[in-house]
């Protein structure tokens, strides 16, 4: 595979991601071949140490973009260039699936807006991990490192043995949130990842992702509140109902 | 960085009766059956090729009659091919025979069974199939351990218990015969006997269909535990997306006899590109 690598590499500036043209298009066979359109014609790019939010109404394709780029979504057209530590320079939008999957254990990370609970495991175990598993902690440094996190996002200690299953909305997602990020992915992508929670939790969990933005984590995040968006995000690139029709 | 498969399987193709040039191009989905309507033969699988990563599960879906039990069956030597091929990294077998670059379909009946021996395990739907009912469950292991070239009566019992142990028989039970056991029992039995000669591949058919569901929660953490301490490469074979979905990270889509869809599992269950793909996944309860 020969690619050849879009990026320009300047004084200290340095894209790790640039996104091309991408568009998503569904094809639902069941309904009679109708077709809905994600998105259309986004193109952004994301240096070194940014954050970038999207912006734009409901249903305008924000989180098509963050499944495009994670590959939950087959893109449609464009590409997605990510410079990555596993393979160096790849299109995100068409390499094989289990390049994808290495990327997803060793760099990207993804925060959907709801838990996907894991049937039968303690919320720390789910929090812990991807410690075991992608950073080769042993049991009890994951465990505590686990508990840590749990306990600045406020979870009481009583709940760190229980399923999560039986969690309230917002504890679930707090538990989804330090899932996400307990292991430092590189790129993470955030999908309304505070929609779910009051203030107090908010502001822990801005306070989290300012931390692991100022130690290099790349993000793309999607809010649903526009002075969130504003206060976190270097850049935003918004996308408009308008362009889709 | 570029991952080497441990399995690479090309075209493979099962047809049960005579077969005729036409077989191929008269079944699969697209006709809606897997009958050949020129010579009545049955095309159980044709054109199966993929390739199964170290350490990955890759889940194999489809109703039943698409041919998945069907491929596992092949990878396993337990039928014929009719055509096809299947390499295999090779990373433990010792001496006697080098299989670097060569076709397993193609080597002799010997060799294939020592392949099996020493680097595959299987687990059946039916633990009839995988086990000697009226021997102990101890026994049932040391004969896999046997067929591996254990001697040691000492050394097979305390691998038997322990694997025993690590699918949560107890292990006092290990003289009785699978037969005085419950289904999940009998299915954690299989399992500790697929994995006694430490498998490269473990092969799982419909492992826990027909279990009830707590039982069934057992087994599939079980597993899910299992792939995590010994890195094993597996395949799951379901016709239920709820396993595939918890066990697998790559899943192969398969409808009368032919892969219709490869992708992620969570592309696959939210973004399914194929028409069966897109029924069967709202099909879900």
């Amino acid at each position: 595979m020969i690619i050849k690598f879009p990026f320009i590499k300047g004084e200290g500036v340095v894209t790790l991601l640039k996104i091309d043209n991408l568009s998503k298009i569904f094809n639902i066979h069941i309904l009679g071949d109708k077709v809905i359109e994600g998105c259309d014609d986004v193109s952004f790019i994301v240096e070194r140490g940014e954050f970038l939010g999207i912006s734009g109404p409901s249903g305008a394709g924000k989180s098509t973009i963050l499944k495009c780029i994670y590959r939950t979504y087959l893109p449609s057209g464009g590409d997605i260039w990510y410079d990555s530590v596993l393979y160096e320079q790849v299109n995100l939008a068409a390499i094989a699936d289990h390049m994808v999957i290495g990327l997803r254990h060793k760099e990207i990370g993804y925060v959907s807006q709801f838990l996907k609970v894991i049937p039968r495991v303690s919320a720390i175990d789910i929090v812990a991990e991807p410690l075991l598993l992608k950073n080769g902690a042993s049991p009890g440094e994951a465990k505590t490192k686990a508990g840590e996190l749990l306990e600045r996002l406020n979870i009481p200690q009583k709940l760190f043995d229980a399923y999560p299953a039986t969690f309230s909305g917002g504890e679930q997602q707090r538990v989804n949130i330090a899932r996400a990020i307990i292991w430092k992915p590189r790129l993470l992508l955030l999908d309304e990842p505070t929609a779910s929670l009051d203030k107090d939790s908010t502001a822990i969990v801005m306070e989290l992702l300012k931390e692991m933005r100022s130690e290099g984590t790349l993000m793309v995040g999607i809010f649903h509140d526009n002075e969130l968006m504003e206060l976190m995000a270097d850049r935003i690139y918004r996308v408009n109902l308008g362009a889709k029709s | 960085m570029v991952i080497v498969p441990i399995l690479h399987v090309k075209n493979l193709t099962k047809i049960f009766g005579d077969g005729c040039p036409l077989c191929p191009h008269s079944t699969g989905p697209e006709y809606e059956t897997n009958v050949c309507k020129h010579c009545g033969s049955v095309v159980a699988c044709s054109d199966v090729s993929f390739e199964l990563y170290p350490g990955e599960i890759l889940g194999i879906v489809g109703e039943s009659g698409s041919g998945k039990s069907t491929v596992v069956n092949l990878l396993h030597f337990d039928w014929e091919v009719t055509s096809g091929e299947m390499f295999v990294q090779n990373t433990k077998m010792n001496g006697s025979i080098n299989i670097n670059e060569k076709n397993l379909f193609a080597l002799s009946s010997y060799q294939k069974r020592q392949i099996r021996n020493s680097f595959m395990g299987i687990v059946y739907q039916n633990p009839y199939l995988g086990l000697r009912m009226d021997v102990s469950s101890g026994g049932n292991i040391a004969e896999r351990l046997i067929m591996a070239n254990w001697r040691s009566i000492a050394m097979m019992r305390d691998r038997a218990s322990e694997l025993l142990e690590k699918t949560e028989i107890p292990v006092k039970r290990m003289d009785e015969p699978p037969r005085n056991f419950s289904g999940g029992m009998q299915q954690r039995v299989q399992i500790a006997k697929a994995l006694s000669n430490n498998p490269l591949i473990l092969l799982l058919d419909e492992v826990t269909t027909g279990l009830d569901v707590s039982v069934q929660a057992r087994v599939l953490d079980l597993i899910r535990n299992l792939q995590r301490e010994i890195n094993l490469s597996i395949i799951v074979v379901s016709h239920d997306l709820g396993v595939i979905r918890l066990l697998t990270k790559r899943t192969i889509v398969m409808k009368y006899g032919r892969i219709v869809e490869i992708g992620l599992t969570d592309q696959i269950l939210e973004d399914p590109q194929h028409p069966y793909t897109q029924i069967l996944v709202s099909s879900q309860l």
